[in-house]
């Protein structure tokens, strides 16, 4: 097994390699780095916004966004999905929203927001917007699946209501609110820097994107993005530690005999 | 005061379930039910825990009780450790002091002091068991049901759980209802046995256990006797 994730790490790499080679001859080859620059000269531009104070504040501002509105949606989608789950009136009633919601495009959220909220809050509002109905939908997924021997088990020994939601169905949905969580992490940062790119804060990875591509500098553009995969890769990776750290999951084989 | 079951009958449409059944759950004691798979054993036991109406009968006595269940799995919730499990059960009923003495008190009478922060997944299925014994006397309830708790268990196991059942019921007389088809499980357990016909279940005769709890062992021979009868009673040889 260990060999076998070490050719696959491998091959990973190597497609990494041919991917760079295959770009590097592109570049060579149209000769042009207003179009595509070389890997090489997005690297540099690369050390060179890292350089700049505002590439900083940049980066900070659009973090600070994209967390609040991940926790404003996430806080929200937990209250009615839970709410939703448990009452299929609840349910019949949020699901209008919810489908409106998902399939509205992004692009006219960004605009509407525009026209409804001060620059630095448009990205907030996109983003609670757009995962709100996939956090929801796992919410309520995940309190339809609760063991129904443990709400039994709960009945019998009278514990209130507020209890068993509290110990029963909310760490019982952990797994689907965790699946949920991960999925919209990286949609976070795409509509934030998206409704940046519109919106234009005064400090923003979006602005950034949108600055460079205005003057030309394609280069920082490649620079500007390989700064939000980064951050988005980041943020995943935090995600999968503290996920991973819960003491009733940790190992997943079930003991039994 | 003991319960009275009085001529309980209960059909799912086509299906007759229980039919005119009528018998006593006297405080104190281990009433154990001993009948056929499926003979509507655990229809009774819903219709005791009130999660079901009865179409004609009546139970009394019953009123008001706080139940306890020991159900065919160990059924704790699994992000809970042992105390946890205990706890969430027993919620705001005792003062924080008392409740952490009666956890401590019944995780020890269940032999599993040394696991009291371990988590389910980090014990073995007889543990779990013992566990869901554990919390059921914790409960200050009235009345204990179980249904067919030792059932999932080998030979050994299952003797064992019997075993550290009888040692807390010795220190808290619990009035207990013991759901089985298994006869040496009731003969271990129950003080007195109701045998139920397969279904529409009936009651073919109730006996009492002849021998003390402390001293049952499947060998004695008044319970091999007790037995034989209640082999041929249930196998119609």
């Amino acid at each position: 097994m260990k060999s076998r994730g070490k050719i696959q790490y491998l091959i990973s790499l190597g497609s990494i390699l041919l991917f760079l080679l295959i770009w590097s001859i592109a570049a060579g080859r149209i000769d042009a780095p207003i179009i595509l620059p070389t890997p090489l000269e997005v690297f540099s531009d690369l050390l060179r916004i890292l350089g700049r104070g505002d590439f900083w504040l940049a980066l900070g501002n659009t973090v600070v966004r994209g967390l609040i509105g991940f926790a404003l949606s996430f806080g929200l989608a937990l209250a009615a999905g839970v709410a939703g789950g448990l009452s299929r009136g609840v349910e019949a009633f949020l699901r209008p929203f919810l489908t409106i919601i998902r399939t509205t495009p992004v692009m006219s959220v960004i605009l509407l927001g525009m026209i409804w909220f001060k620059t630095d809050n448009v990205p907030i509002f996109v983003c609670l917007l757009t995962i709100f109905p996939v956090i929801t939908a796992s919410v309520m997924e995940g309190i339809r699946n609760v063991d129904p021997g443990l709400l039994s088990m709960a009945q019998v020994y009278k514990v209130p209501m507020a209890g068993t939601i509290l110990h029963v169905h909310l760490p019982s949905i952990l797994p689907y609110v965790i699946a949920g969580a991960g999925a919209s992490i990286g949609l976070t940062w795409k509509v934030v820097i998206a409704a940046e790119v519109l919106s234009q804060p005064f400090h923003a990875l979006g602005t950034g994107l949108q600055y460079a591509q205005a003057t030309l500098e394609t280069g920082e553009v490649f620079a500007w993005t390989i700064a939000a995969v980064t951050l988005s890769g980041i943020s995943e990776f935090i995600f999968h530690v503290i996920t991973n750290r819960i003491p009733w999951r940790a190992g997943s084989s079930e003991n039994q005999g | 005061m003991k319960i009275r079951v009085r001529d309980i009958a209960k059909d799912f449409g086509e299906l007759s379930v229980l039919k005119g059944i009528s018998f006593d759950i006297p405080d104190n004691q281990v009433t154990a039910i001993l009948g056929p798979s499926g003979c509507g054993k655990t229809t009774l036991l819903n219709i005791l825990s009130g999660s079901l109406l009865p179409d004609t009968g009546t139970i009394e006595g019953i009123a008001d009780h706080r139940l306890s269940y020991l159900f065919q799995e160990p059924r704790l919730l699994p992000w809970k450790t042992v105390e946890g499990n205990i706890n969430f059960i027993l919620g705001r009923r005792f003062p924080t002091e008392q409740r952490t003495d009666l956890v401590e008190r019944v995780i020890k009478l269940v032999d599993l002091s040394d696991f009291r922060k371990f988590y389910p997944r980090e014990l073995s299925g007889g543990m779990k068991q013992r566990v869901a014994i554990a919390r059921a006397f914790a409960f200050p309830s009235d009345l204990l049901l179980m249904d067919e708790p030792f059932q999932a268990l080998d030979i050994r196991l299952k003797l064992s759980l019997l075993e550290v059942f009888n040692t807390v019921w010795t220190k808290d007389h619990r009035t207990s209802l013991f759901v089985t088809h298994d006869i040496q499980e009731a003969l271990l357990l129950g003080d007195s046995m109701v045998v139920f016909s397969p279904r529409p279940a009936e009651i073919l005769g109730v006996y009492n256990n002849p021998v003390p709890r402390e001293e049952r062992k499947l060998q004695d021979s008044r319970l091999l006797d007790l037995e034989g009868n209640l082999y041929r009673l249930l196998t119609g040889i």
